[in-house]
């Protein structure tokens, strides 16, 4: 009876977590209005008319706006494929959940969710550090372009290139420097800790068909 | 020419407009040439929010101080040749604390069928007044819903797809006694997907387009406007562009 009482008390404590990551999941989910890809699309307007409007307009002014909607477009650009491919850490805490094999081991137990606990942060760590590299290499590159059009003032173009430098430094930082979770998932790899249970891939372990 | 800084808060904004010059001059009779000219700047410091009142309704109010400098002069130009400009063109002020209110009522919740409604007043209680019962000819040039006590109306709807939200409105203006002003009104069309933004508008004395492009940290729009301030005696449209742009602290 009281080993019935216990399974029913950890069955229910393991429900109502998987509950709570479920529910938060969905509750962080990003709330698309037209389409899931709005963000990306919109970037890559934003990216086109700036570069037009950029390159067939003669007042300063402007040529100035239009820089900004160029760097407006990449960052949503950038965004909208970040979100997409790590849309929510509460998604793979589900999944965790329920892929969850049961292991009478409790040294398996202990692995399986430490690999995976780390997994995800350092997923997450790595995704944000390329989205950003990314992001800074095609800004500091359209600055670079926008410095070679000869109608751009000297101003502007002293205005780009620090602009240029400063996304450089901050792409070189972003694929020198790695997080703490991302250098403990190399680390033991190479140690090949990780070889007795796979480790997921990020796109399979999503749950947008769970719900 | 027109400028504006806005410090925008969750609950409520203060915007400054440092200058906004308005300058229209009519030359008429060729052999005995006769100037008239409208010329005007503002300075205005305005607080304004917004309430949602229940699900449907929404209010807003602002109340601004402001400067405006104007002068309407009319004169022959060989009148330039006796009298130094500033003894043709004289400027008076007028100092005004006025206010703003505007009230919403959001039909495409409560009815899917019904309209979104709004109607604004404007520049209540302002010390600046239209002289178009003057019979002068200058006043011609003086233009209407502007600085003036006025009032105005839209309707919109907006049908939203997974191609994105389009939202055809209608705008119409309104003189002090409520009196519509004919010919002033514009038909509108917005576009929203995501993070982008256009609006296009068209009317007999006005045609407009917008770019809006948000960003996390950075708004930024670029509007084309070629309107007739003056209305029927405007020969050609006068072409302005507007950026605006905001920044997330």
């Amino acid at each position: 009876m009281k080993l019935l009482l216990i399974s029913f008390f950890f069955i229910f404590s393991v429900e109502a977590d998987e509950k709570f990551f479920k529910e938060k999941a969905i509750k962080d989910q990003k709330k698309y209005v037209h389409t899931e890809y709005e963000d990306i699309i919109s970037g890559g307007i934003a990216f086109v008319v700036g570069n037009v409007g950029f390159f067939t307009t003669e007042s300063t002014p402007l040529r100035a706006a239009y820089s900004v909607i160029q760097t407006v477009g990449i960052i949503n650009i950038s965004d909208g494929i970040y979100e997409s491919y790590n849309p929510s850490k509460e998604k793979y805490y589900y999944s965790l959940f329920k892929k969850y094999p049961g292991y009478k081991d409790k040294e398996k137990n202990q692995r399986y969710f430490s690999k995976n606990i780390i997994w995800i942060n350092a997923q997450e760590e790595k995704d944000r550090r390329l989205s950003r590299f990314y992001g800074s290499t095609f800004l500091a590159t359209q600055y670079v372009i926008n410095t070679l059009d000869d109608r751009t003032s000297s101003d502007l173009k002293s205005i780009y290139l620090f602009l240029a430098g400063v996304n450089m430094i901050v792409a070189g930082n972003s694929w020198f420097t790695r997080g703490d979770y991302e250098k403990h998932m190399e680390d033991t790899e190479k140690l090949g800790l990780f070889q007795i249970f796979p480790i997921p891939d990020g796109l399979s372990v999503g749950m947008s068909s769970s719900f | 020419m027109d400028s504006r800084l806005e410090f925008n808060t969750n609950y409520f904004s203060v915007a400054y407009t440092p200058y906004y010059v308005v300058a229209d001059t009519n030359v008429t009779n060729p052999a005995f040439p006769e100037v008239s000219m409208y010329l005007a700047t503002k300075n205005e410091l305005r607080v304004s929010s917004g309430w949602k009142l229940g699900r449907f309704w929404s209010f807003g109010g602002g109340v601004a101080y402001d400067k405006i400098r104007y002068a309407q002069p009319n004169f022959s130009i060989f009148d330039l040749a006796t009298a130094k400009p500033n003894q043709l063109i004289k400027f008076q002020n007028k100092y005004s604390l006025k206010a703003d209110l505007g009230l919403s009522f959001w039909g495409q919740d409560y009815r899917g069928a019904i309209p979104n409604i709004t109607f604004q007043a404007k520049n209540l209680m302002s010390a600046y007044k239209l002289n178009s019962h003057s019979e002068a000819s200058v006043n011609l040039l003086e233009p209407f819903a502007l600085f003036e006590t006025h009032y105005m109306t839209t309707l919109s709807y907006n049908i939203t797809s997974k191609f994105g939200t389009f939202k055809p409105g209608i705008h119409g203006y309104y003189d002090e006694n409520l009196s519509f002003y004919n010919n002033y009104y514009v038909l509108g069309l917005g576009y929203d997907l995501g993070k982008f933004g256009t609006t296009v508008e068209g009317g007999p004395y006005k045609r407009s387009m917008g770019l809006f492009f948000n960003s996390s940290r950075v708004d930024m729009g670029v509007i084309y406007v070629q309107d007739k301030e003056l209305g029927a005696i405007q020969d050609s449209y006068s072409q302005s562009v507007y950026i605006t742009s905001v920044f997330r602290l």
